[in-house]
């Protein structure tokens, strides 16, 4: 936090702290008045603008990522604050019990699997082969867990911000073309397969929701967190 | 006159106990409760850091951070409140905190140049694919339990939008 802090106090870091701020208030605005359409997730909106003003400014993506280090620090925080939604719904939780595990592993073996394969037949480099590997779980989690497996932890982020966001974003579309309308089996593939994009997502549309798609992120990411390294180290 | 000077002043005595009171109720508590619960979440994801740091532990410092905290709720339930109150911008704004991450694409672009047809398709393909196939056997392996309505104990802190 300190170095967050000290790199975010600079002038750069509160202008570009400001910026993304008040993007992201534009953004939360435009998906308010827009009545909550995935198309408009603030974060489209928000990730445009502070690329657009950085690339206008001539400023390196690394110069506005030490910048604006604070934002990307709290998501550290925010991951435990997640327990809060656990917490309330492990009525639920215990309710569902075996049915939910066996729902979140279906997501989080083809997901990645189906990812990979489709790199490997396609001839894509061995560490971005891998990298894909941790595509579907939490940024944090997928950039350590790719470091460990031989991948390259800041294509993880992309890879994972970047599914994160196509899941929130097509996940109306797909859950209406699957005829999937269980708010609890929509909540259990957004936070399975889009991780914590989806959960942001899944937030949006309500605590049940929520809470499903924090039990899929959660549980997920520890399960592909564990169980990756030991079959690609062994 | 003396009478109208005792009874504004004793007027002005009740109404700032009032007010005291009020603050003490509302706003003081709420304050205290806020500082409670963000020393919950720092200090279970520092204790996470920690953990993680000196032990061999395979899983991420947020991780057991979440769990510390899962564990803190689950031996104190008293803190809910608190936790709640510091959580909810956290939880609400969690778009904001994956700003600078995504901006790092621009980073990697020509590594990603070279195989964009297959990234594309696994990132955007793959990801609609499975959110759809992991609801859809979702649905079908929970099909017996819907009919089954839990309370909603939440009070819409995580955004309704």
């Amino acid at each position: 936090m300190i170095d967050a802090l000290l790199s975010s106090a600079t002038l750069s870091g509160i202008l570009w702290l400001t910026i993304t701020v008040l993007s992201y208030l534009g953004g939360l605005f435009i998906h308010r008045y827009a009545g909550g359409h995935s198309l408009t997730h603030p974060l489209i909106f928000t990730a445009t603008v502070v690329g657009i003003l950085a690339f206008l400014s001539n400023t390196p993506i690394v110069v506005y990522q030490t910048s604006a280090s604070l934002l990307h620090w709290l998501l550290g925080p925010a991951t435990v604050a997640l327990a809060l939604p656990i917490y309330r719904q492990w009525q639920q939780l215990m309710h569902y019990g075996w049915r939910l595990a066996v729902s979140i592993t279906v997501g989080g073996v083809i997901t990645p699997v189906m990812a990979w394969t489709l790199l490997w037949m396609s001839d894509a480099p061995h560490a971005m082969q891998l990298t894909m590997l941790a595509k579907s779980i939490t940024t944090p989690l997928a950039m350590e867990t790719s470091a460990q497996i031989g991948g390259i932890p800041a294509l993880a982020a992309v890879f994972v911000i970047l599914s994160g966001v196509a899941g929130a974003v097509l996940s109306s579309i797909t859950f209406a073309l699957f005829n999937v309308t269980s708010r609890a089996a929509q909540g259990i593939a957004l936070g399975t397969v889009a991780h914590a994009i989806g959960t942001a997502k899944a937030i949006h549309m309500g605590e049940d929701v929520a809470a499903m798609a924090t039990i899929g992120l959660c549980i997920n990411g520890i399960a592909t967190a564990i169980i990756l390294p030991l079959i690609i180290l062994a | 006159m003396k009478r109208y000077t005792a009874f504004l002043l004793r007027n002005t005595y009740s109404v700032l106990c009032n007010a005291m009171q009020g603050l003490k109720d509302i706003g003081v508590n709420q304050a205290v409760k806020f500082v409670v619960g963000t020393l919950a979440i720092l200090g279970c994801y520092y204790l996470g850091v920690l953990i993680k740091h000196s032990t061999s532990l395979p899983l991420p410092a947020p991780l057991i951070g979440l769990l510390l905290l899962l564990v803190l709720l689950f031996i104190s339930p008293r803190i809910e409140h608190a936790v709640a109150l510091s959580s909810a911008p956290l939880l609400k704004n969690m778009t904001l905190f994956f700003v600078p991450a995504v901006l790092g694409v621009s980073l990697y672009w020509s590594d990603i140049q070279e195989h964009l047809f297959s990234l594309t398709l696994a990132v955007v393909g793959i990801t609609a694919l499975c959110l759809g196939i992991t609801a859809w056997a979702a649905s079908k392996i929970l099909r017996n339990q819907n009919l089954r309505s839990v309370k909603s104990n939440g009070q819409g802190e995580q955004g309704n939008d």
